[in-house]
Parts: C-alpha cells; sequence; structure tokens
C-alpha cells in the first residue's frame, strides 16, 4: 500500500468515527445546553438540581476525593470482571460438556438472576464485611450471566462438519476445545463481555452504596446525605464515563484478539 | 488377485428415529490400490453417507467394510484422509496453519515441523507466497487447494473426496479437476508414504469419468449400486476424447435407466 492510500485510509477512519460520535454528541450536548438554560431561567434551587457548570466546578474542585474513591470502585469492577469470567468459561466448558450439567444448571442461572441484588446486598455486606468481598459478589452477580450464556451458545454454534472433521484428523476432546471451539467462542465470549460490563461498574458502585468504607457508591451516598447535589451529578458521571471508556478497552481487545472477522 | 485396499460389500444403513429412513441399501464396491474411484448419483443418494461409514464415523446397519484388512471403524478412521464440500478452513488460522492442522492434531510432528512440511508443499498446490494470509482473504479455489493440501498432508491410504469442487464456479472447476487429476499421488510420495487410492464423490459425470478408472453409478436414495463403467485409459493415463464420451453416455444412462423405474 502506498502512504498515500494508507493516509487517506487512515482519514476515512476518522471520519467512520466523527460519524459515529457526532450524533450522540449533538445530543447530549444539546440536552446540557437546555439545562443549564433551565436552571439559570426557572431559577431553581441548586441543591435540588444544579447546573452542568456547576456540577463541572464541583466535581473539579473535589477531583482528588473523586479520583481516590474511582480508584477503589475501578478495582473493585475489574476484580469481579476477572472472577465472572473465570466462573462464566468454566460454567460453560461444563455446560458444553455434558447434556445433564445443562439441564441441571441452566435453569439456575436463570433463577439466578432473578434474585433481587437489592435485597441481597445488605446481606453481603453483613456476611463478609466493608471490605471487596461482598462488592466482586455483586459485581459477579450482575455479570456472570451475559458471559457464561454467550459463551455457551458460542461452543454450540461449533459447525458439525468442522467437528467430523476433527475426529478424521483423530482429534480427541481437550484438542477439539482448544483448536476449534474456543477460537470460534471467542467472539461470542467478547459480546457477552461487553454486555457485562455495562452493568459491572453499576454493581459496584450499588453494593459500596449497601456498605462500604470508600468508593464512588458511598462518596455518592454521602454527598447526598450533606445536599451536595452536584457532586452527587458529578459522580454519576463520572461513573458513566469510566463504564464508557471500559467497554471501549472491551471493543480494543475484541478487535485484537478476533482479528480475522 | 490381490486383496482390495478397500472391499464394501452389502452394506446398508437405516436412520432411526420414529420414521426410519434407509440412505443405503446392499452396497457393494472395491477400489484397489492405485486406483482413483468415483461414485455418481444424484443428490440424496447417500453417498456422503457411505463416505461416513467408510470413514468409521457412523456405524453401519449391516454389511461389511474392510479397509486394508481393517473392519474396526477405530482402525479405518485414521487410514482415511476425508475431505468435505464446504473447505472447513478455520478463519482463525492462515494457510500454513491450516494446511498443518491435520499433522498438529495427529500428533505425528512437532508445529514447527507441520508447519514446514506444508510450506515445502505450497508451490504445488498453487499457494506460494500465501502462507500467511487467511482464508478469509482467498478465493475460493484457493480455499479448496488448501483444505486438499491439509488432507494430503497426512498421507493416509485412502482419499475421500466428497464433492470437493461443487461450490466452485465452473472454471475454477475444471482448473482443480485436471490439477488433482496430476496431483493427488504426488505430494506425500515425497513424504514417504503416500494415499494408495482415491474415491471421489461427485453429481457431476463429466467429473468423474475424467478423473476416475472407474465409476459407479448409484440410484437415488435408497441408494443402490446400479452400474459400474470402466475407463479405458491409455498407459500414461491420458484419455482420448472418444472415450471420455463414451463412458460418459453409458454413465448418463445408467442413472437415466434407473430414474425411468418406479
Amino acid at each position: 500500500m502506498s502512504l498515500a492510500a494508507r493516509g487517506s485510509g487512515a482519514l476515512a477512519r476518522l471520519a467512520a468515527w466523527a460519524w459515529l460520535a457526532l450524533p450522540p454528541a449533538a445530543v447530549l450536548a444539546s440536552l446540557f445546553a437546555l439545562w443549564e438554560a433551565y436552571v439559570e431561567l426557572s431559577g431553581i434551587d441548586p441543591v435540588t438540581l444544579p447546573a452542568p457548570s456547576r456540577i463541572l466546578d464541583a466535581g473539579w474542585a473535589s477531583r482528588d476525593a473523586l479520583w481516590s474513591n474511582s480508584l477503589v470502585t475501578i478495582k473493585e469492577t475489574l476484580v469481579g470482571l476477572a472472577v465472572s469470567v473465570g466462573l462464566g468459561v468454566a460454567l460453560a466448558l461444563v455446560i458444553d460438556a455434558f447434556a445433564p450439567a445443562r439441564r441441571a444448571l441452566y435453569p439456575l442461572l436463570v433463577g439466578s438472576q432473578t434474585v433481587p441484588i437489592v435485597v441481597i446486598a445488605p446481606l453481603l455486606v453483613l456476611w463478609f464485611g466493608f471490605e471487596l468481598t461482598p462488592k466482586v459478589v455483586v459485581v459477579t452477580l450482575y455479570t456472570f450471566f451475559p458471559i457464561t450464556v454467550a459463551l455457551v451458545s458460542g461452543l454450540a454454534a461449533t459447525d458439525a462438519e468442522a467437528l467430523v472433521l476433527m475426529r478424521t484428523l483423530g482429534a480427541r476432546r481437550l484438542q477439539m476445545l482448544r483448536l476449534l471451539q474456543i477460537p470460534q467462542a471467542l467472539p461470542y465470549l467478547f459480546t457477552g463481555l461487553r454486555i457485562a460490563v455495562t452493568y459491572a461498574m453499576v454493581g459496584a458502585v450499588f453494593a459500596e452504596w449497601s456498605g462500604a468504607r470508600e468508593g464512588l457508591g458511598i462518596y455518592v451516598l454521602l454527598m447526598k446525605n450533606s445536599f451536595r447535589t452536584d457532586l452527587v451529578f458529578a459522580a454519576v458521571f463520572l461513573i458513566a464515563l469510566l463504564s464508557l471508556l471500559l467497554f471501549a478497552l472491551v471493543a480494543l481487545a475484541q478487535r485484537l484478539v478476533v482479528r480475522w472477522r | 488377485m490381490a486383496e482390495p485396499l478397500l472391499l464394501v460389500a452389502g452394506v446398508s444403513k437405516t436412520f432411526g428415529g420414529r420414521r426410519p429412513v434407509e440412505a443405503l441399501r446392499d452396497v457393494s464396491l472395491h477400489v484397489d490400490a492405485g486406483d482413483f474411484v468415483s461414485i455418481v448419483g444424484p443428490s440424496g443418494c447417500g453417498k456422503s453417507t457411505l463416505f461416513n461409514l467408510i470413514a468409521g464415523i457412523q456405524p453401519a446397519t449391516a454389511g461389511e467394510l474392510v479397509l486394508q484388512g481393517r473392519a474396526n471403524p477405530d482402525e479405518r478412521r485414521p487410514r482415511c484422509g476425508y475431505m468435505f464440500q464446504k473447505d472447513l478452513l478455520f478463519p482463525w488460522r492462515n494457510v500454513l496453519d491450516n494446511a498443518a492442522l491435520g499433522l498438529e492434531v495427529a500428533g505425528v510432528c512437532s508445529r514447527v515441523e507441520a508447519r514446514g512440511r506444508a510450506q515445502a508443499l505450497l508451490p504445488r498446490f498453487g499457494l506460494a507466497g500465501f502462507e500467511s494470509h487467511h482464508p478469509a482473504e482467498l478465493s475460493g479455489g484457493m480455499r479448496q487447494r488448501v483444505a486438499l493440501l491439509r488432507t494430503l498432508l497426512l498421507g493416509r491410504p485412502l482419499l475421500l473426496l466428497d464433492e470437493p469442487f461443487a461450490s466452485l464456479d465452473a472454471l475454477t472447476r475444471r482448473e482443480l479437476q485436471a490439477w488433482l487429476r496430476a496431483t493427488w499421488r504426488l505430494p506425500v510420495r515425497q513424504a514417504g508414504s503416500g494415499s494408495e487410492a482415491a474415491l471421489l464423490v461427485t453429481h457431476d459425470v463429466r467429473e468423474a469419468v475424467y478423473l476416475s478408472d472407474r465409476v459407479y453409478v448409484m440410484s437415488p436414495r435408497p441408494g443402490q449400486m446400479v452400474a459400474e463403467v470402466a475407463v479405458q485409459r491409455a498407459a500414461d493415463g491420458s484419455l482420448d476424447a472418444l472415450t471420455l464420451a463414451r463412458c460418459e453416455e453409458e454413465v448418463l444412462a445408467a442413472l437415466h435407466l434407473e430414474a425411468a423405474l418406479p
């Protein structure tokens, strides 16, 4: 490829990016503008509804506290996701390998998603204390399901003829998994992971809300109780931003790992 | 006369279930070492089923299958190099790794060695310079050649070719047929243990005659052998146009005759 073509390729990618990013950015900007105008014109009490500009100022002023609490929440989220992936992969492999396991476990997995975590979370604090463990449990409860289900479908979607091919080549069960089923299920795993990360941080924040020493969840609760609505909003926006970032990281990892699509 | 490489005697296959389907009825055939044999039949006549029986992937309902003196399916399977209609290349592996897959699975040599053996044969398969391309970047004909290389590299005694060219366009197909005719025994002979015979399933009559020493004709379901046509080739394996046409007609006649029956 010539340099010129490469350059125009990069330009095309940039244009494609803009095409994707500009519309939501425009909508968001107008929403914030409306919000700002409303607060300005109505003279509403900033404790009830602070203007975006005020949220930004307050957030910047408290950036140290926001950052140190973010680190705690990020750590909980990542550890929880790691546990989820481990658990999800293990469950999916068992379910794929043994038909009875599928029948025995699948209904329970679906059932686990109907458990109201709102009710469970305070109990988890009671059992595991104020440290990392209950947060990891909540994040895992939120996120292992989409990962497991996606990977199970991925493993099941293996071309039946490709399995026959592997048999004619003399492949053993583990070779089938390693050389065929797992690589072909990777795109599915990433789809599940992308869904999971959108829940993950919310899970961590919620777990902190139920009892914690540090973290964005407990920070939001404290700020609410001291009528710092602006900082509540600042933390909420930060959580959204961090979640988006996490999502982008997973998408990037997918592009690096699943190169053949 | 010496024992044939492959002997299929009185083989039937009925698929169970609530409504049993009789796929094959009393099928017999033989393939000698050095033979290229084809089976022609209409779609759904159980040709692929027959291959699955030979390769020991499914059990026969009745009859006998013996390959190199082995009747046990688990002993027949590693003696068959099975090539499917679909290329079944793994999209996450490049050309070289796809071609080496069989050797890698069999564990006959290290991964490096397997790739080396595949690499050495790429030029003969028209794939030189494409070793690190991925299947999505290849044409249908090239993909099929990689699949054939993957099969041939194993050097198994009997090649089972299940409509390997069916999904290709007419031109690519002709080109690959000519090439297969020239290539099928060559590559692995070099490596020591070559394939000794090939069995091709197709519904293309000309392809069958053009490639084969003998052609079996099968009826629609339940599949039965209705004719066997010997293709008289010159000593160098070439085929004159007249013989080609005559054999083609013979095969067609057998197919038509069967189609006219109730």
